[in-house]
């Protein structure tokens, strides 16, 4: 039995005072190997950093099952493993179940559909910056903008009551928590507040996603349980993420001059954008701790053979650094022809299903603030930014002073 | 020449396949998928097998 003492600690250390950067790690992985193990909180599964190794793993559903409750799956934190990890929903389930339920949200997630909150997004985020740098001289683009933008879409997506959103967003907070007390009473009470929302939508349905699971409760289709697991994961898998790459984005383009200029003379050019949106989604290291997947027979992931109960992480943000699939990694290049390539919305079977609605408040996002404040400008140092955790489930700044 | 399938039944309109590969894919109308070029040149096919394996739902197929 090999010994594990030499194993390297995951997550890796994140470079001190580089908010953008990249822990030094994941290069030495993607160099070791397609799959090299690593020690973590709760055993030793093997990380993959490379983008074709990773993109292997994500559209193996076959091999790989992203059930937590298959032995040897290894969970991001002790918090998540008691909250959002003990969820069985579409995000935790494999093969024929998977994509049954996936289709019952599915309708909502057409990018058809999505597209209809478009004149939303573009008012909210409109107005959350208005009212930010009206009369004042600086303000919080985390607060201000990040979070509230990603919880109020994501309220209006699910069909959240305008009035519940603040207690909402705290909820949400602590339910991704590494603490697991924190995270565990969070997750209840998000779970008890969820239900009765179900049940409500059940007698009265609206135009929203967690109506259209009301429903589909009513037909006996799913349980409400089923169903708040369901509104529970969207919710949770697309609030810090989104929020975090709008801070981390906005940080991005105000510390890269020339690709701040190259953004803002093509505000209105509508595939400029979307490519700049992607590349952005590549270079910030929104993604730490990857996803969580375990093998379920024995498969290779490229050279390595990997058997039953090995837990793996598919390390999607290292794999967006790979230099065999991103020329110069390292450098944003809003004009990088292939950064529609990035594995920040991960790949295949489980890829984000609301993509394209964060890719839609990312532009708004970056686009309106540049319109309005051209002349927005960091008021801190990179380095001096307070940050969030490595185990955190996103990672981004806790805070973004801007002037202009 | 690899060609590219894509089975309307099972699309679900997410779109994947037009975020990877704009220029061979796109979503109707109706939120189902368009294959633009069923045709593609050996140096489009390892874009093509991206934006295919990228469908959630597998509804895309690359064949010699």
């Amino acid at each position: 039995m090999t010994s594990h003492d030499d194993l390297v600690t995951f997550p890796f250390p994140r470079p001190a005072g580089d908010p953008l950067g990249q822990p030094t790690q994941f290069r030495e992985m993607r160099e070791k190997g397609s799959a090299v193990r690593v020690r973590t909180w709760d055993g030793c599964p093997y990380v993959v950093t490379r983008h074709a190794a990773a993109r292997d793993v994500f559209s193996d559903g076959e091999h790989f099952s992203a059930d937590p409750s298959k032995p040897g799956f290894s969970e991001r934190n002790a918090g998540f493993a008691q909250s959002v990890g003990l969820d069985r929903n579409f995000r935790t389930m494999d093969g024929e179940d998977h994509v049954a339920q996936r289709a019952l949200v599915g309708e909502d997630f057409s990018r058809r559909r999505l597209n209809l909150l478009k004149p939303f997004v573009a008012e909210v985020a409109e107005q959350l910056i208005e009212t930010a740098s009206d009369g004042v001289r600086e303000f919080d683009i985390v607060e201000k903008v990040a979070f509230p933008l990603s919880i109020t879409v994501l309220c209006e997506l699910l069909g959240v009551p305008k009035a519940d959103r603040a207690y909402f967003q705290r909820r949400v907070n602590s339910a991704v928590s590494p603490r697991p007390d924190e995270a565990a009473t969070a997750g209840a009470e998000l779970t008890k507040y969820m239900g009765a929302l179900v049940r409500e939508k059940s007698d009265d349905p609206g135009d929203d996603v967690l109506s259209r699971l009301a429903i589909k409760v009513g037909e006996g289709v799913i349980t409400v349980d089923q169903a708040v697991s369901i509104g529970r994961m969207l919710l949770v898998g697309g609030f810090e993420t989104t929020a975090n790459t709008i801070g981390l984005g906005v940080l991005a383009l105000l510390s890269h001059s020339d690709q701040r200029k190259l953004f803002m003379t093509h505000l209105d050019d509508e595939k400029f954008v979307a490519n700049a949106v992607n590349e952005l989604i590549r270079y910030c290291p929104v993604q730490q701790n990857g996803q969580r997947r375990v093998a379920v027979s024995d498969v290779q992931i490229g050279e390595v053979e990997v058997r039953p109960g090995d837990g793996i992480i598919c390390a999607n943000g290292a794999a967006n650094f790979d230099e065999r699939v991103f020329q110069d990694p390292y450098r944003l290049d809003l004009t990088r022809t292939n950064a529609s390539a990035h594995l920040g919305f991960g790949f295949g079977p489980h890829s984000c299903i609301a993509q394209s609605l964060a890719r839609m408040e990312l532009t708004a996002c970056f686009t309106t603030l540049l319109r309005r404040l051209p002349t927005l400008q960091l008021v801190h140092e990179p380095a001096l930014l307070p940050t969030k955790n490595r185990d955190d489930l996103a990672f981004g700044v806790r805070e973004l002073l801007v002037t202009w | 020449m690899p060609e590219i399938k894509a089975d309307t039944g099972l699309c679900q309109g997410y779109g994947n396949c037009v975020a990877s590969a704009e220029d061979l894919f796109d979503l109707t109308e109706e939120d189902v998928v368009e294959v633009l070029r069923s045709q593609v040149d050996e140096d489009d096919r390892e874009r093509a097998v991206a934006a295919a394996r990228s469908c959630p739902v597998s509804a895309i197929t690359i064949s010699d």
